[in-house]
């Protein structure tokens, strides 16, 4: 019984030497594989407006029907980005608005950490979904 | 006659003449087109519409253009006909930029639907872009040229249907490009056919721009609130918000015409400012916001008093006729029957009452109802009185329509040149202030009788070769139709004779100049002899004590403001009832909100004749209620008919009788029937006989008031995109007159008549008679209508830089 004991003992005082399995998360963060899809992030361009020109499309192919663009005029009088809203609380992650965007302006993106406090946080504006915490090792093709 | 043909196999017939296109469609084979439009001439400039015959493979034939005819065997898949409209599809693309993710017309672009059902995805060929202008400058519509196709189809609906050939082709070969003369912006009618036309993006709503995609909207079917022709339109709603409005296609699928106001005036029920929150009361203490059940209590036991005391005839009505015809019937309803009140009139539909009620008259049985295929199967038109298309703007299209059918005639009688006078085949030019005179005797000379100074075709100004032409046309073979048409303020009363006694050889008579539902409020019994100008008068001799307006504002729509706000500060009692708070609401003792008939159910009467049943297609203001609902409201509280009425008792036995108008109250008629005696200025009455005031020395032009293209009406004037095409008052002069004057362009002048004095825009037209200037948009415009005087055609006046004396 002694000697059963002490080698299960050993055995675990083994592993103390060893690289660990598990990481500390939440301390650190696993990284994702290139085919993620998390949260959906939008792309800014290099004046860090979004590179959405807000033509509608990922709200139309949406089918959980969580996105919401309103349009406006540019001072030049062409169609940019007026408000972007996306509700993470109906968003199924298909990622059929990141196929259907004509200008790749979103992408699934590597966040998976949605938990939050209270339901309205998962209404996310442009601003919220310019953001991204988790980097992937190599992105997709595209962004 | 018809032509058999097959089309893909399936025998179909077209009526001879017909195109292998409507062939197609007759048998429901699909043949793509761009630049085809049925309301317009083809043109076949896109080439998208090639067909084959089996009978001679390889030859492509436009179908578009090209008659069927017997025997024709036609093929619309075959693969030469297929790669042949891929080819063309690669071309087009050529010069067409792929930016769709920005261009308004994504969702409903034919070029885009083209390109994705011809599978069409690469771009093979390359060239530099050619020179295309972009007009962003011009109010309503945006102009992007890099995004045209060259089909043609604004040039050709603007200058076929709408008749102004405001854009045209600049250029030639493979620089061409569609542009205003001078690429100026656009100075035209703003009807937005032209919008409808264009297949892809480069002509675009600038109200609807980059607000939504068309996918999203919803379309709800209801009627046009600008004018009584109430044309079907389609709210392109977003949930609810309104963010376009378009027009429904007809029974042959062609889309149906709309006019600036029906296309661009939807502001005025969407979003317009002047829609107060809920009632208001003004008393001793001053106004203050009330609730319904305070307002309704105060203004029925005001109303119960008042006609307690003075009999129901001490309460006049004024309707603005956007009442269903249903609250028509409750108005009348109430005031008539219950209250005992004389008088309903109305301000902004008071030439087109006066005309049903003369015409009512005089002829043997109600004129029948008019539609607009009626008028186009007319073989002469005839047109008394100016401003037919300016009361009606979709009337433009209408008669360029009825113009290109062989041997049609259009006679206009007008005293200055409208539209319609532009384009007649006999236009006929009487002196303003004549145009009565000439009416009468024209009628005279029609039936025979005798006229007094002959018809002295010279001293009005006639030509007498034409004059000889309408008589012969008249008294000739072809289907006549005629268009009656109001002044704006004067009484026109001989020209609703003419057309009566012309009842014998005329299909139809269609009195012009009614308001939304002014045929609904009159089959619901609103006619009256009396209108305004008698209630004015009898208010200032203090018969009348209270007025109780519906939708009206006699401060915004009457002439001679300060006469009429005088008059009303006499009233014990003026009860506002609209959907805005115009000027008189400030006045008012009671101000009740109401709803828009967008906002609420029943039934329209077109001044074509046509009923329409309307749904409720908006959500109504929440302090809003319904014209009918209130009046019922006010009934209710009041409980009996208020006792001891001598205007009540004679009123319950005229209209228990019959479901016909009312007569006029005992005594009256005689009155009005003199046109206005009892009325303080003398010379108003003088000035009748002839219908304008004679030019003095210090007067020298005659100012005519004319109905305005974008509406005179109170909902067009709360649109702000109306009110920006109106710019303010503006008078139109002879080309002569205004370079005598050496002034500018659309600059600002002083208007002066003996009445008061205006700053308006100056503009110049070649074909007004020298001596003669046109008033536009003096309603709603209080300095523009104290100028005026009511029941005159024109008044003298002085237009110049300086200061008004």
């Amino acid at each position: 019984m002694g000697k059963a004991l002490l080698k299960g003992l050993l055995l675990t005082l083994r592993h103390f030497f060893r690289k660990p399995e598990t990481i500390p998360y939440p301390e650190v963060k696993r990284p994702v594989p290139e085919r993620f899809r998390g949260r959906p992030v939008l792309l800014s361009g290099d004046d860090g407006q979004p590179l959405c020109v807000a033509c509608g499309l990922c709200e139309r192919v949406c089918p959980s029907l969580c996105i919401a663009v309103i349009p406006e005029s540019g001072e030049d009088g062409v169609r940019r980005l007026g408000s972007y809203r996306l509700d993470l609380s109906r968003c199924s992650f298909c990622g059929f608005c990141v196929e259907a965007c004509p200008v790749g302006a979103i992408r699934m993106g590597g966040d998976y950490e949605l938990a939050v406090y209270r339901k309205e946080e998962l209404i996310m504006d442009a601003e919220g979904l310019q953001r991204e915490t988790v980097k992937r090792e190599t992105g997709p093709g595209r962004g | 006659m018809y032509v058999k043909l097959k089309i893909n196999g399936i025998e179909t017939t077209v009526p001879k003449g017909g195109t292998i296109l409507a062939a197609a469609k007759a048998a429901s084979v699909y043949i793509p087109t761009l630049c085809h439009d049925p309301r317009v001439a083809p043109t076949g400039a896109c080439r998208l519409c090639v067909v084959e015959d089996r009978r001679r493979p390889g030859q492509l034939i436009p179908s578009c253009f090209t008659p069927a005819r017997d025997g024709m065997d036609i093929v619309t898949d075959s693969p030469v006909v297929t790669a042949a409209i891929r080819e063309q599809l690669k071309l087009i693309l050529i010069n067409h930029p792929l930016d769709c993710p920005v261009c308004d017309k994504a969702g409903e672009c034919v070029l885009q639907e083209l390109v994705i059902r011809y599978g069409i995805v690469e771009a093979p060929y390359t060239l530099e872009a050619p020179f295309r202008p972009v007009d962003r400058e011009s109010p309503l519509i945006e102009r992007d040229m890099t995004r045209c196709v060259l089909c043609g189809r604004c040039v050709r609906i603007c200058a076929e249907l709408q008749g102004k050939g405001e854009l045209e082709f600049m250029r030639r070969g493979y620089g061409t490009y569609v542009d205003t003369d001078g690429s100026r912006a656009l100075d035209c009618d703003f009807c937005g056919l032209c919008i409808s036309a264009c297949p892809v993006g480069a002509l675009t709503d600038k109200l609807f721009k980059n607000t939504t995609r068309p996918w999203k909207l919803e379309r709800r079917e209801t009627a046009c609130l600008h004018c009584g022709l109430d044309c079907r339109i389609y709210l392109n709603m977003e949930g609810e918000i309104l963010r376009r409005v378009t027009a429904p296609p007809d029974k042959d699928g062609a889309e149906e015409l709309l006019c600036v106001r029906g296309r661009f005036g939807w502001r005025a029920a969407a979003g317009a400012v002047r829609r107060p929150p809920g009632p208001w009361l003004r008393d001793a203490r001053g106004r203050r916001d009330a609730t319904w059940e305070e307002a309704l209590d105060f203004a029925s036991r005001r109303l119960a008093e008042i006609a307690g005391e003075r009999g129901g005839g001490a309460v006049a009505v004024l309707t603005a006729d956007l009442l269903t015809t249903e609250e028509a019937a409750v108005a009348r309803g109430f005031f008539r029957t219950f209250l005992g009140s004389h008088d309903i009139a109305s301000l902004q539909a008071a030439g087109y009452r006066r005309l049903m009620d003369q015409l009512d008259r005089m002829l043997p049985s109600p004129p029948p109802p008019a539609s607009q295929e009626d008028l186009l199967a007319a073989d002469v038109l005839l047109v008394l009185g100016g401003g037919a298309a300016e009361w009606h703007p979709v009337l433009k299209p209408l008669i360029n329509r009825y113009r290109q059918g062989e041997g049609k005639e259009l006679i206009v009688i007008s005293s200055w040149p409208d539209y319609l006078f532009e384009r007649a085949t006999l236009p006929v030019a009487v002196a303003p202030g004549h145009l009565e005179g000439f009416m009468a005797e024209l009628q005279a000379a029609l039936e025979g009788r005798e006229v007094a100074s002959g018809l002295d075709a010279s001293r009005r100004g006639i030509d007498v070769g034409r004059l000889a032409r309408l008589v012969s046309l008249l008294q000739g073979q072809g289907e006549i139709a005629v268009l009656v048409v109001p002044d704006l303020y004067a009484r026109g009363d001989a020209r609703a004779a003419l057309a009566a006694s012309l009842h014998h050889r005329v299909q139809r008579i269609l009195p012009l100049g009614g308001q939304f539902n002014s045929r609904g409020a009159l089959s619901a019994g609103f006619a009256s002899p009396r209108d305004f100008q008698d209630i004015l008068a009898d208010i200032e001799m203090g018969r009348i004590r209270s007025l109780y307006l519906i939708g009206e504002d006699p401060l915004e729509d009457f002439p001679d403001p300060q006469r009429v706000r005088a008059a009303l500060s006499r009233l014990d009692l003026l009860i506002c009832q609209a959907p805005y708070a115009t000027t008189a609401a400030e006045a008012a003792h009671v101000f009740l909100p109401t709803v828009l008939p967008w906002e609420k159910e029943g039934s329209v009467l077109a001044v074509t004749g046509q009923r329409r049943h309307l749904r409720k297609v908006m959500t109504a203001p929440p302090g809003a209620r319904g014209d009918g609902e209130i009046l019922e409201e006010l009934r209710r509280m009041m409980g009996d008919p208020p006792a001891n009425l001598p205007g009540r008792v004679a009123a319950v036995g005229e209209t228990g009788s019959s479901g016909s108008p009312a007569a006029p109250p005992p005594g009256s008629p005689a009155a009005t029937a003199a046109g206005g005696r009892g009325f303080p200025e003398d010379r108003t009455s003088e000035a009748n006989a002839v219908g304008a005031e004679a030019p003095s020395p210090a007067f020298p032009f005659l100012l005519v008031p004319v109905p305005s293209l974008f509406g005179d009406g109170l909902v067009s004037r709360q649109s702000p995109e109306l009110a920006g095409l109106k710019g303010g008052l503006g008078v139109v002069m002879n080309n002569d007159d205004f370079a005598a004057l050496n002034l500018k362009d659309r600059e600002t002048v002083w208007v002066a008549t003996p009445y008061g004095a205006a700053p308006a825009r100056v503009r110049a037209l070649a074909r007004i008679r020298p001596g003669t200037a046109l008033l536009l948009h003096a309603p709603g415009n209080p300095e523009g209508l104290s100028l005026l005087r009511s029941d005159v055609a024109a008044v003298p006046a002085a237009i110049g830089r300086k200061e008004a004396p």
